[in-house]
């Protein structure tokens, strides 16, 4: 379970004189388990800022958010015991394999060795990359190393999953995997935070969605309630239209 | 939310170090700088380049130095004398200063008229010696033909006092002879002790240079850092573990290139000492000395690896990291260099409380064959406080979004 309530984040401003940045304004949601929450938003509408104030790596302004019971300021160490985190245009450490990654965060997880290998074999067989398992990162294609990324994320099994567009810039097979892959840790009850601009992709794996504009959220619900209930509409559009009112 | 280095948990800062020992160690660059730069660069240091010196020194002198002279009709017997002499020859040139200056001749030699016979009336004679002191073959001519003058000034000398019945030697009533009881691995440690201490405090620097850099601009660069900032350890387990690796990379580098100084100067002692005859010097530490300067080398990485850790992780990539961490070499050598001439004796107490000044007055005690434990705790204790708020600050530094975020 993830509650935001207020959640605030002003930046200063990049230069003297101009104002500062308010990147997250006021937003409050609530996904649950057994749930793929879509954030949706155009670029830069604050959907990465509000992920990484979840995860902890940022402060926020004004406002908190709970993540199982646990504030996220007050209780940032108990708050990342349970998430795993893919976030947007990350790396990875070139000169470790993908087995010694996933053994790295694994540990620091406080995940026991052999739990660490049995789980690393099963994601590597879930993610089709048994092959790679053992190869330098910097020798892998952005597809493999975009599966690296998930499977380090589910490596302590967590609770909660905070996906900053987990499928950018991956072909349709590596794409379709990852979107597989969440749609299964749904099934085994955890709660996905799910940030993405395709709306195709949307459609296919969030069961509900915020839409964020200007770091203020505009509207949320099921996806059936937002193509106000009429099966054929395509959720494009209706983002579309749904923005354009935002900004009126 | 305050983390702060208390309150560790060693288990996470443990695993930090493990990682970035083997990411560190499979980085090529890290060898290079720990290992390789050292093993190289130390022995051309210490060997090639002055002993590429001497043999410039040598050239120069066992050169024939060409020397002009300028009014020598009247002084015949003199110029006798002269062109007996070795490494000196007489040249004929019609614009001798011209020739002086365009390096033709290396030296011009103006007499006085009626030389001889003012000699011969024991009167007091002036010459003059035209030299170019930019150039070292002439500045090496002059020193020969001052030489020259100072023996003939003798012999005359000699054969005026011969003519009056006086024996020569009562002008040297007192004849002096020089013992060195230094013996030559004492030599060999002094000579050490003015070139060690800069040596190891370089090498702390380069050497853990690029595992800092890596461990943190280079994370941002990568883009890992983001990731490992959402894991459980806090961020002072964090920065503990790299700071371990950084400090073992540094010490490592240093001690390869105090192997690397020892190994060049038992090869060749003479190379520690200018001119110093051959079996003077000698290099012989014993093993519990060298290990001694292992341990107060342990401060200055530590020291060099928070500096290091700090600066590079406020840098948003490698290159800028480079750029900021580039004048720490050299000056961390410049505390070396102004006690390079300094015995261990003469350093004032306060010096023991600054650290690397400190670790510098230890070595050259180490080295001068002195073990003083209150010094050598000193240098530990100093240098791991100053080491541990640097650390404070690194991880100040890890909590401030601005830092971390700062692409």
């Amino acid at each position: 379970m993830i509650q935001t309530d207020g959640l605030t984040k002003r930046f200063a401003p990049p230069k003297r004189g101009l104002p500062e940045v308010v990147a997250v304004n006021n937003v409050s949601f609530e996904a649950r388990p057994g749930e793929v929450f879509g954030l949706l938003g155009e670029n830069g509408a604050g959907k990465t800022t509000t992920l990484r104030l979840l995860s902890t790596i940022l402060a926020p302004t004004a406002g908190t958010a709970r993540i199982l019971g646990y504030d996220i300021v007050k209780e940032p160490e108990q708050v990342r015991r349970l998430i795993g985190v893919v976030a947007t245009d990350t790396g990875l450490y070139d000169r470790l394999t993908p087995r010694e990654t996933l053994r790295y965060f694994g540990e620091l997880n406080d995940v026991d060795r052999a739990t660490i290998e049995r789980r690393s074999n099963e994601l590597f067989a879930k993610l089709q990359m048994e092959e790679y398992a053992d190869r330098r990162a910097g020798q892998l294609s952005k597809g493999t190393k975009q599966k690296v990324h998930v499977a380090r994320a589910m490596i302590s099994d967590p609770p909660v999953l905070l996906l900053d567009e987990p499928t950018a810039g991956l072909d349709v097979t590596s794409a379709r995997a990852v979107d597989n892959f969440i749609i299964e840790a749904k099934g085994l009850g955890k709660t996905i935070l799910f940030s993405s601009h395709i709306m195709s992709e949307v459609e296919k794996v969030c069961d509900r969605v915020a839409i964020i504009q200007h770091g203020a959220l505009i509207v949320e619900g099921t996806l059936e309630e937002l193509k106000g209930h009429k099966a054929d509409a395509k959720f494009e559009d209706v983002f579309v239209r749904l923005l354009g009112e935002g900004q009126r | 939310m305050r983390e702060r280095l208390t309150g560790l948990n060693w288990r996470h800062v443990s695993i930090v170090a493990r990682k970035e020992f083997t990411d560190t160690l499979r980085d090529r660059r890290t060898w290079l700088a720990m290992v390789v730069l050292p093993l190289v660069i130390v022995p051309v240091l210490l060997l090639v380049a002055p002993s590429a010196i001497q043999s410039q020194i040598a050239k120069v002198e066992e050169s024939v130095a060409a020397v002009a002279v300028v009014g020598g009709e009247d002084a015949q017997r003199f110029l006798g004398f002269l062109s007996q002499v070795e490494g000196v020859s007489i040249v004929q040139s019609v614009s001798p200063e011209a020739d002086l200056t365009a390096r033709k001749i290396q030296a011009v030699l103006e007499l006085p008229a009626g030389f001889d016979a003012d000699i011969a009336a024991e009167k007091a004679v002036v010459v003059e010696i035209a030299y170019d002191a930019a150039d070292q073959k002439s500045a090496s001519a002059q020193g020969r033909l001052l030489g020259v003058i100072s023996a003939y000034s003798a012999v005359v000398a000699e054969a005026r006092l011969t003519s009056r019945g006086v024996d020569p030697e009562l002008l040297r009533p007192i004849a002096a002879t020089s013992r060195n009881v230094a013996p030559p691995a004492k030599m060999g440690g002094v000579f050490l002790s003015m070139i060690m201490p800069m040596m190891i405090a370089l090498w702390a620097v380069t050497g853990g240079m690029y595992a800092a850099i890596d461990a943190t601009a280079g994370e941002k660069e990568r883009g890992t850092m983001e990731v490992l900032l959402a894991a459980p350890p806090s961020r002072g387990s964090i920065a503990v573990g790299k700071f371990i690796v950084v400090t073992a990379t540094s010490l490592f580098s240093a001690v390869i290139s105090v192997v690397a100084m020892i190994a060049a100067f038992a090869i060749k002692p003479e190379a520690l000492a200018f001119g110093a005859p051959a079996g003077s010097v000698a290099v012989a530490l014993p093993i519990g000395r060298l290990a001694l300067i292992a341990v107060a080398s342990i401060g200055v990485a530590a020291i060099f690896a928070a500096i290091q850790l700090a600066v590079a992780l406020f840098a948003r990539g490698f290159r800028e990291a480079q750029a900021y961490l580039a004048p720490l070499s050299i000056i961390v050598v410049l505390p070396g260099i102004a006690t390079q001439f300094m015995p261990a004796a003469d350093a004032a107490n306060w010096t023991f409380a600054v650290p690397l000044l400190n670790a510098i007055f230890v070595y050259k005690e180490l080295l001068e064959g002195i073990v003083n434990w209150t010094h050598i705790g000193t240098v530990l204790v100093s240098s791991l406080v100053f080491a541990y708020l640097c650390l404070q600050v690194t991880v100040a530094l890890f909590r401030r979004e601005q830092v971390v975020f700062r692409t």
